[in-house]
């Protein structure tokens, strides 16, 4: 059965031409023609979130020290570990903020992955399928494929981008393209740390902005017949800027910029912290953007993992992590939704932490830090339409190997795809859906059964929402 | 001169003005020894590829030692795409066989020894870690060439594992091998850069670089037994044997196609344009500048050029510098937005999208530059234009490199009416905007 999606913006397909990008590539010189969908019609998605924010520590969190905590010989003295509920524990000096928390997130424990190298990993979490060299110049992110589906739903106020990246550009795989599909569906990436294309910081710059856009719109009427004859993607680009300075030009864009002291102080001035309160604005303005990506980086360490004399360790990683999904938990969940009477922002928002495998556990390294670990690790989620204080899933003492997967499939661990079909369920999107006319004519499956080392079982988490 | 990278720059650098044959440059690269960093700059090219080995748990401290047969791998890749224009990765796992059919006709024959046999011209050659006052030198490494022979059942850390097979040192077009008491390495450059695939993949890849896209696509993945590759043989073999007769010198051969009627087509086309004629280069293609080419235009049509340290020297322009400016965030934004390139294993293509534009409007790398106040451009200008009608022929000469028609003069006068200063540089930055300046036309 094949559903055919019109393809609404047709000027800006050949757009892909610019910038010298492969011309003669196998797509490059596709005219976008309208996805040709298979609705598999199986899942029956909840559409319980509007937004999604998905939080990915990159370079992997150490699983057994923080949300599956086991103790063992490389636990520290200053941990102070404290108990949750059943058989979960957390550390209060890791932790402090999420400690109380705990009954607004659900943790599933059971995941597993077929990675062990970071730029694999990280491109595993954001296409949502294992790295296929063949195929990856097709494959965009899953992002790009929620703008794709989401675009109908896009109102006429609508200015922000559907799918927005904070830091995208430190992932060791960096943003994702839109592979086959149109670039429309592209990411907005900012890396708020290095203050790259966020907004006028004033209303005094919004009007030397306004002026100068104004001079630059009938300057080009009069140079724009100088372009004729020539290739018609010269003038394409004209396009972006009008959606730019639509963006700009919407005063709840350098709203959402704004960003106190006071709250910078509260989030935390550093990737994730900024992440979650521009994610927590973006959510509240609610003009156009849907599913935003933050990356917090630097969480790799191989060595001096709990060595407070180094600069760059799990204390500082965990803590900053810690205080942002706090604060933002707190700010969603204190704020009503203006669509549904006696629900939160937070009810409307699937919160999702995801890491790209676990850390060695037992005892530290030679190098006094933790290795890569694929055979157990943990995801995180909160609000979206998912119930509060779940634990799925349980790992062996030494938090070594899945012991229960916790879901109803006994046999399969949880996996990154699993996630995906998550997070699609809960904003509404069917989750089997096939795209067929790819440029390798391979199907896209936006949650492929067909895995790295094994089959996968293309299912949502659902024990997360029942 | 710097060490490393900064020295493997001035080292290109020099080779260029030279105009040294291109296959000595490629002998030196593929044949280098001595220590990475200082002595021998093509030697640090290969060290670069190299791939850790595992920890070894008897020797918890002795990590960064190398995994040969990886490392030898890796660069085999690198330099087969850049040199042969041929992409070796699949086979590199796998035979060809069941997997490429529909990915490279040519390579599908290809049996993953027959990458052995490719790779094992440095088979012998090893990278021991340098230790100084007993720390490990920061990734300095000896190279030589004393080591065992390429191994095709080692044991591998990023491939699927090496199963045997023939990996006797064989080019892999046409299987020639070393000969008797040669040095491997000397084999390989010389067979390397005497076969007609070397000469066509440079002349194929300065092609595209000046015409906007190659004869064959993409430039480091040929397809040797694609039919309609290339686009226009008999171009192609002419281009290549004309680089082969002047010496292979790349000063020459550049100068060949600038001057030639293709090169310098207009992009406008007369009649109706049809996606066909493209491989006809019937007119000339429209890019978006790149990254580092965007960042200097802007640093240069408002004369004020950038502060960058390569670390033993300032210089004001990306393209001065031998990899990405890794401090100043905002550039670095920037520089990443448009498809920043570290000319090493980061492609310089990127899809054009809104915050591209969003960053031409507003980032500092323009934003701060435009300032009527600021030394540079405008400012002189202001002082020492004639009038309004000499001031926007001057901005429009200097920033678009070409005068206004009488209908954009009109404008650009209007616009300085209010406060001349403000208008002037309001006016460079609605040219910066415009896509006349973004688009090498």
């Amino acid at each position: 059965m094949q559903k055919r999606v019109a393809d609404t913006l047709a000027a800006r397909r050949d757009l892909l031409k610019l910038g010298g990008y492969g011309l003669l590539g196998s797509f490059a010189s596709q005219t976008f023609a309208p996805v040709q969908l298979r609705a598999a019609g199986r899942t029956n998605p909840r559409g319980t979130a509007r937004f999604c924010i998905l939080i990915e520590l990159a370079g992997a969190l150490s699983h057994i020290d923080s949300f599956d905590f086991k103790e063992n010989e490389g636990t520290q003295k200053d941990f102070d570990v404290r108990p949750i509920k059943n058989d979960l524990y957390l550390s209060h000096r890791l932790f402090p903020q999420l400690s109380s928390h705990m009954d607004k997130l659900s943790i599933v424990r059971s995941m597993k992955s077929h990675e062990v190298v970071h730029f694999r990993g990280q491109y595993y979490t954001q296409a949502g399928r294992p790295l296929n060299p063949a195929q990856a110049s097709e494959i965009p992110s899953v992002g790009s494929v929620i703008a794709l589906e989401l675009e109908s739903q896009r109102r006429a106020t609508d200015t922000f981008p559907t799918y927005l990246g904070c830091n995208l550009d430190t992932s060791g795989c960096g943003a994702l393209s839109t592979g086959f599909l149109p670039p429309r569906h592209s990411v907005l990436d900012l890396n708020l740390k290095s203050g790259a294309g966020a907004a006028p910081s004033s209303a005094e710059a919004m009007a030397v902005l306004a002026e100068r856009y104004r001079l630059l719109n009938e300057l080009d009427a009069v140079m724009a017949p100088s372009r004729s004859g020539r290739d018609r993607n010269f003038g394409g680009f004209r396009d972006f800027q009008k959606s730019a300075y639509q963006i700009l030009g919407d005063p709840r864009w350098p709203e959402a910029f704004q960003m106190p002291k006071e709250e910078i102080e509260r989030y935390g001035a550093n990737e994730v912290g900024l992440g979650c309160l521009l994610a927590r604005n973006v959510v509240k303005a609610d003009a156009g953007t849907r599913y935003i990506h933050i990356v917090h980086p630097d969480w790799d360490h191989h060595r001096d993992i709990y060595n407070h004399a180094k600069k760059s360790n799990h204390y500082i990683r965990c803590n900053e992590f810690d205080r942002a999904l706090a604060q933002l938990l707190t700010d969603l969940g204190g704020a009503p939704s203006p669509r549904t009477p006696g629900k939160t922002l937070l009810d409307d928002t699937l919160v999702v932490v995801a890491t790209e495998f676990g850390r060695t556990p037992g005892a530290l390294n030679g190098i006094a830090g933790r290795h890569h670990y694929n055979l157990a690790y943990l995801s995180m989620y909160a609000g979206g339409g998912t119930k509060p204080g779940r634990i799925i899933g349980k790992t062996d003492a030494a938090g070594e190997h899945v012991v229960d997967t916790g879901w109803r499939y006994k046999k399969a661990s949880i996996k990154t795809e699993n996630v995906y079909a998550t997070i699609y369920s809960a904003l509404g999107i069917d989750w089997q859906k096939e795209i067929t006319n790819t440029p390798s004519k391979r199907a896209y499956k936006y949650v492929d059964n067909l895995g790295a080392t094994e089959m996968v079982i293309p299912d949502e988490i659902a024990d997360l929402f029942v | 001169m710097g060490s490393g990278l900064n020295l493997f720059h001035y080292w290109l650098r020099e080779w260029l003005i030279l105009d040294r044959p291109y296959t000595d440059m490629v002998t030196d690269i593929l044949t280098g020894a001595g220590k990475s960093s200082f002595s021998v700059p093509a030697g640090m090219y290969y060290a670069r590829d190299f791939v850790k080995a595992k920890d070894d748990p008897e020797a918890p401290d002795a990590h960064d030692l190398v995994n040969q047969p990886d490392t030898v791998d890796e660069f085999t890749v690198t330099y087969s795409k850049v040199f042969l224009g041929l992409n070796l990765a699949c086979i590199s796992c796998h035979d060809g066989a069941h997997h490429l059919e529909k990915v490279n006709t040519f390579l599908t024959s290809k049996k993953r020894d027959e990458f052995f046999g490719q790779a094992a011209f440095f088979g012998k050659t090893r990278q021991i870690m340098n230790w100084e006052n007993g720390y490990q030198a920061n990734t300095e490494y000896t190279v030589d060439d004393v080591g065992p022979e390429y191994n095709p059942k080692a044991d591998s850390i990023v491939r699927v594992p090496r199963r045997g097979g023939d990996a006797s040192p064989r080019f892999i077009l046409g299987g020639e091998r070393p000969k008797a008491s040669e040095n491997s390495r000397d084999a390989l450059a010389r067979i390397l850069t005497s076969h007609p695939q070397f000469r066509k993949a440079f002349a194929n890849r300065i092609w595209a670089e000046l015409m906007g896209f190659g004869i064959v696509e993409p430039i480091d993945d040929f397809d040797l037994l694609k039919p309609d590759q290339p686009s226009n043989p008999a171009l192609l073999d002419a281009l290549a044997a004309d680089f082969q007769q002047h010496n292979h010198s790349f000063k020459h051969y550049v100068q060949t196609v600038m001057k030639s009627s293709a090169y310098q087509l207009s992009s406008r086309f007369v009649g109706e344009w049809k996606p066909e004629y493209a491989t006809y280069y019937a007119r000339k293609y429209v890019r978006m500048l790149s990254a580092p080419e965007l960042h200097d235009a802007i640093a240069l049509a408002t004369g004020q050029p950038a502060k960058f340290s390569t670390g033993s020297e300032q210089v004001g322009l990306v393209m001065q510098m031998p990899e990405p400016k890794k401090a100043d965030a905002g550039v670095q934004g920037f520089m990443k937005t448009f498809g920043q390139s570290n000319r090493d294993d980061m492609p310089k293509k990127v899809p054009p999208s809104s915050l591209q534009a969003m960053l031409l409007m507003q980032s500092k790398v323009v934003t701060d530059r435009i300032d009527a106040a600021k030394p540079g451009f405008i400012k002189g200008l202001l002082a020492s234009a004639k009038d309004d009608q000499d001031l926007v022929n001057q901005i429009f000469l200097h920033t678009i490199s070409r005068r206004p028609t009488a209908a954009e003069k009109a404008v650009s006068l209007k616009a300085l009416q209010a406060n001349r200063p403000t208008g002037a540089a309001n006016l460079q930055w609605a040219l910066l905007n415009s896509p006349e300046f973004l688009f090498n036309y």
